[in-house]
This record gives C-alpha cells, sequence and structure tokens, in this order.
C-alpha cells in the first residue's frame, strides 16, 4: 500500500478515535445526570470560593494602595522662605528618604486658593482675599510599600523635628494614619494568606474527593471495559474530555452566581445611596479566568481519580 | 488444528497463602467445547481470571491463542482480551447504556467506524432475538434478556475464544439451557468455549469434555452426556 495512503488511513483513524471520545464524554455526562450534576456544583462552589478569595485580594490590595496613595505629610513654609530656600528643602527630603514618592511645592497663592475652595461661595464672596490665610507648602507624598515598621518610626522622628529648621514653619502629618495603614497591610496580607490556603486547600479537597466517588460509583463500568479490552487511554480520554467539560459548566455557573451577587450588592448599595458612582467589581475578562480554572480544576479532579484507580485495577 | 488454551503446572497462590490453583494441566483445542466443574472454591473462577490476566500465575505456563499469559506487560492486556469473548454469571452489563450501547463496546474498543458497529451490532442483536430491545437499559430485562446481552457482546467481535463462569448461574432451568444452546451454537460456529459450571444436570444435556477440579488440582476428565464417568 502506498505510504499517503496508510498515513490517510492513520490520520482518519485519530480522527474517529478523537470524535468517538468527545462523543463518549458527552454521553458520560447524559449516562450519569446525578454525578455530573454533583461534579459541576463541586466545582462551582470551588470556583465560588476562589473567585470571591480573588476578590478579597485585588479589594483588600486596592484599598491599601489607595490609602497609601493617600498618605502624605504636609510641610508648612516660612512665608518668607525664598525659592531657592525651598528647592533645597526639597532636595534634603528627596535626599533622605527612599520612600518619598514626589515632594510637590505649593506657593501661597495656590494655597490661597485651595483655601477658598474649601470655605462657602457666600462667605468668599463677601471676604477681603488678604484675610484668607496662606503659606507656601510642600506636599510630601510616600510610598508605604517601601516602608518597614521602623523606618516609619525614623521617619515620623524625622519630620517631627523639620519644624525646628530654619524656614520650616509647621509640619502636619498623621503618624496614626501611617500606623492604620500599616496593620491594614499586615492584616490583609496574613487574612489573605490564610484564606486563600484553608480555600484552595478546601477547593482541591472537594474536587478530588467528588471525583473519587463519582469514579467509585463507575467502578462496574470501568472494570466490564477493561474486561472486554479497553486500554487504559480508551477510558480515561473520554472521563478526561467529561472532566474538562463538567469544568467549563462550573466556571460559567460560578461567574454567573459571583456577577449575581455584586449586581444585588451593588444595586442594594446604590438603594441606601451609600453608593453613588458606578463600580464594577468583576474586571472584564473575568470570565475567561473562571473557565479556565474550571476546566483546569475539572482535568486536575478527573485525571486524579482515574489515575489512582486505573493503578490499582487489572 | 492447534491448540487455544494451555495451562502447563499452573500454581496460583493468594497473598495470605491460600492456594487456589496447584500444578494444574490442561488444555484446549481450537474449536473444543469444555466443561470445567468443581466444588465451590476448586478454582474455577481463579481458571477465568488467569485466562483473561486479571490475576498472574505464581509458577507454570498459560498459553492463550499462543499468547504466553505469565510474560504478557500491562499494555499488552487489552489485545489478548479482545480475544475473548467473557460472559459472567451476574451479566456485568453497564447499567446506564442501553443493549446496543453494551454490545457494541467491544467493537468500539477496536476503534471501528460507527457505520461498522451499527451493521455489525444489529447482525449480533437480530442473531440473539434482542433486536427489539436493543434501545432498553439492562435493568429493565429479565435475568434471561441480560445473559443473552452478554453472550451478544462477547461474541460481536467474533473472538476465537468465549469463556463462561457460571453463565447459568442466575437463571431458571428453561433460561439456563436456552443460554447453553447459545453457547454451542456458538461452538458449532468454530468458536472454542470454556464453561465453568458446577450444575451437572445442565452439563449431562450437552455431550462434551469435562475438567474435574478438586482443590486447584485436575481430579479427571470425563465426557458429560454420558451413563458412566469416563476416566482418560
Amino acid at each position: 500500500m502506498p505510504g499517503s495512503l496508510l498515513r490517510g488511513k492513520r490520520v482518519s483513524r485519530h480522527v474517529r478515535a478523537a470524535a468517538y471520545f468527545l462523543r463518549q464524554g458527552v454521553a458520560n455526562l447524559a449516562r450519569h445526570p446525578l454525578h455530573a450534576s454533583v461534579g459541576v456544583l463541586t466545582l462551582a462552589v470551588s470556583l465560588i470560593l476562589v473567585g470571591f478569595l480573588g476578590l478579597f485580594m485585588w479589594k483588600a490590595t486596592d484599598l491599601v494602595d489607595r490609602l497609601s496613595g493617600g498618605l502624605q505629610l504636609t510641610v508648612y513654609l516660612d512665608p518668607e522662605i525664598s525659592q531657592g530656600g525651598a528647592d533645597e528643602l526639597v532636595k534634603v527630603i528627596r535626599e533622605q528618604w527612599d520612600e518619598v514618592q514626589e515632594v510637590t511645592f505649593h506657593s501661597s497663592l495656590e494655597d490661597q486658593t485651595r483655601n477658598m475652595e474649601l470655605l462657602p461661595k457666600e462667605l468668599v464672596e463677601e471676604l477681603d482675599p488678604e484675610l484668607i490665610p496662606a503659606q507656601p507648602y510642600l506636599e510630601v507624598a510616600l510610598n508605604i510599600e517601601l516602608l518597614d515598621e521602623q523606618r516609619a518610626t525614623q521617619l515620623v522622628e524625622w519630620f517631627g523635628s523639620l519644624d525646628r529648621v530654619q524656614g520650616v514653619d509647621e509640619v502636619l502629618f498623621g503618624s496614626e494614619k501611617i500606623s492604620v495603614a500599616f496593620s491594614l497591610l499586615r492584616g490583609a496580607q496574613s487574612i489573605g494568606l490564610f484564606i486563600s490556603l484553608v480555600i484552595v486547600l478546601a477547593a482541591l479537597f472537594f474536587v478530588i474527593t467528588t471525583t473519587r466517588l463519582i469514579v467509585e460509583g463507575r467502578k462496574k463500568e470501568i472494570e466490564i471495559l477493561l474486561l472486554v479490552g479497553a486500554t487504559r487511554n480508551f477510558i480515561r480520554i473520554p472521563h478526561y474530555i467529561e472532566g474538562v467539560l463538567q469544568g467549563g459548566m462550573a466556571g460559567l455557573l460560578a461567574f454567573l452566581v459571583v456577577w449575581f451577587m455584586q449586581r444585588q450588592l451593588l444595586s442594594s448599595l446604590r438603594t441606601e445611596s451609600l453608593l453613588l458612582v458606578p463600580i464594577n467589581l468583576l474586571p472584564s475578562g473575568m470570565v475567561t479566568w473562571f473557565l479556565m480554572g474550571g476546566v483546569l480544576l475539572g482535568l486536575l479532579g478527573s485525571g486524579l481519580g482515574m489515575v489512582r484507580y486505573l493503578r490499582l485495577s487489572k | 488444528m492447534g491448540q487455544m488454551v494451555v495451562f502447563s503446572d499452573v500454581t496460583k497462590r493468594y497473598p495470605g497463602g491460600i492456594l487456589a490453583l496447584d500444578s494444574l494441566s490442561l488444555d484446549m483445542e481450537e474449536g473444543e467445547f469444555l466443561f470445567v466443574t468443581g466444588p465451590s472454591g476448586a478454582g474455577k473462577s481463579t481458571i477465568m481470571k488467569l485466562l483473561l490476566a486479571m490475576e498472574k500465575p505464581t509458577d507454570g505456563q498459560i498459553l492463550v491463542a499462543r499468547r504466553n499469559v505469565r510474560s504478557l506487560r500491562d499494555g499488552s492486556i487489552p489485545f489478548l482480551r479482545r480475544n475473548i469473548g467473557i460472559i459472567f454469571q451476574d451479566f456485568r452489563l453497564i447499567e446506564s447504556r442501553t443493549v446496543f450501547e453494551n454490545v457494541a463496546i467491544t467493537l468500539e474498543v477496536l476503534g471501528l467506524s460507527s457505520k461498522e458497529i451499527r451493521s455489525r451490532v444489529g447482525q449480533v442483536l437480530e442473531l440473539l432475538g434482542l433486536a427489539h430491545l436493543a434501545h432498553h437499559l439492562p435493568p429493565m430485562l429479565s435475568g434471561g434478556e441480560q445473559q443473552r446481552v452478554a453472550i451478544a457482546r462477547a461474541v460481536a467481535n467474533d473472538p476465537p475464544l468465549i469463556v463462561a463462569d457460571e453463565p447459568t448461574g442466575s437463571l431458571d432451568p428453561a433460561l439456563s439451557i436456552d443460554v447453553m444452546n447459545l453457547l454451542t451454537e456458538m461452538n458449532r460456529k468454530g468458536v472454542t468455549v470454556l464453561v465453568a459450571t458446577h450444575d451437572a444436570a445442565l452439563m449431562n444435556r450437552y455431550r462434551s469434555r469435562c475438567v474435574r477440579l478438586e482443590k486447584g488440582r485436575n481430579a479427571g476428565e470425563f465426557i458429560t452426556g454420558e451413563e458412566s464417568v469416563q476416566a482418560r
């Protein structure tokens, strides 16, 4: 037989086998609706837990980011300070502290404008602008992620003594705000780590136990297939495909549940006027992550359950 | 004609020291119909397990269709089993699959096309009078019908050897005869058939060689369906 004909036959046999495995994977779901439902629900619950964990971690990091982004010191300068004196001070602060993200100089005029904005309009219209207090100041933004607790204490002390330097009038900073930010960051990190460990272990335990139970329920079927001459791949592949399909369905279900819950949560927050700006807790593309997570978990679960069983059976 | 099955001094000892077969020797010619009989625990089921490579012998040689079962690699076992049609007392049908699907699995493992499978399964179901039950699930069938399905599955891929472990054990006498008639019919068509049973009355309806086992040893051979037992 010519080589190309042989190759063609081989390809057609592989295509036929792939079609058969896919058909069997789908058929298995229909043949075992209870097993399939339990499998999908287990995977979906695991994904929902992991999804909420992801959301929690993301929001916690976001919160700390925002908090640390807003963590700044205000150094009020002597109204008579020269531009050179202010520049020198900016340079010293920058050189002294790597944790300083940015130092911005604001003139007396800018301070006056800011103060005017803070006052009621009616009052500003009647008030002599000369009476509104104004003085130049430096805004010092800190990067909390670069700070450790020891450095934070040194920083508070250093800036606390800055008002004794010539040209500096007063330093305003919330040392308690730094501590809160640190506690939050530490708390979020340790709680997040603990929760992620528990949830990931629970999800894996869920999936592996359920798959084992499902494989145990199909023990007789697998034994019969082995007795009539099925190879291990012949048994395994449709089972993996079934796991992937279940995982995909679970991913979609988990996404819909999380999406629905966030929708309900946001809508009740809006009703209570607690949330005035539109926000989306589920970033775009999240559905893909849920699907991929589901498929991966489904494959992992079916793989582990089947490998163990096939290793023990003859 | 060559030999289909050869057991040479086969010993099988299970973990815990239980001796299931003790230096057993027996052989089967191609196209032969052989009964293996003996009391419970004599080793009948162990012979079946060894033939299907579900167990490996502790000692001795086993040849099935010229394959040495003892030296088979795990990956080759499915290919040995495709040459053996297997029938059990408890039918061993997959309950979630229809009669058609149960019969089709022996052809699916061979990688045949759907068209070939439909045609072959249709023929076998017709032959065994099961065509009208093709889309039924096994739990909807009687014991006799389920055993017919098991026979259909065993013969669907035209194996050269059929082994049946107490195939009539769960059936009433009339159905037992019906099942045995099907097996002898297969044998007439050239298939080698080995039936393990302890039903002496049933065996005596057919004229065939019979090996009697006792405590895992060959305790004698005789021809069933004859007035007197003939030692060979």
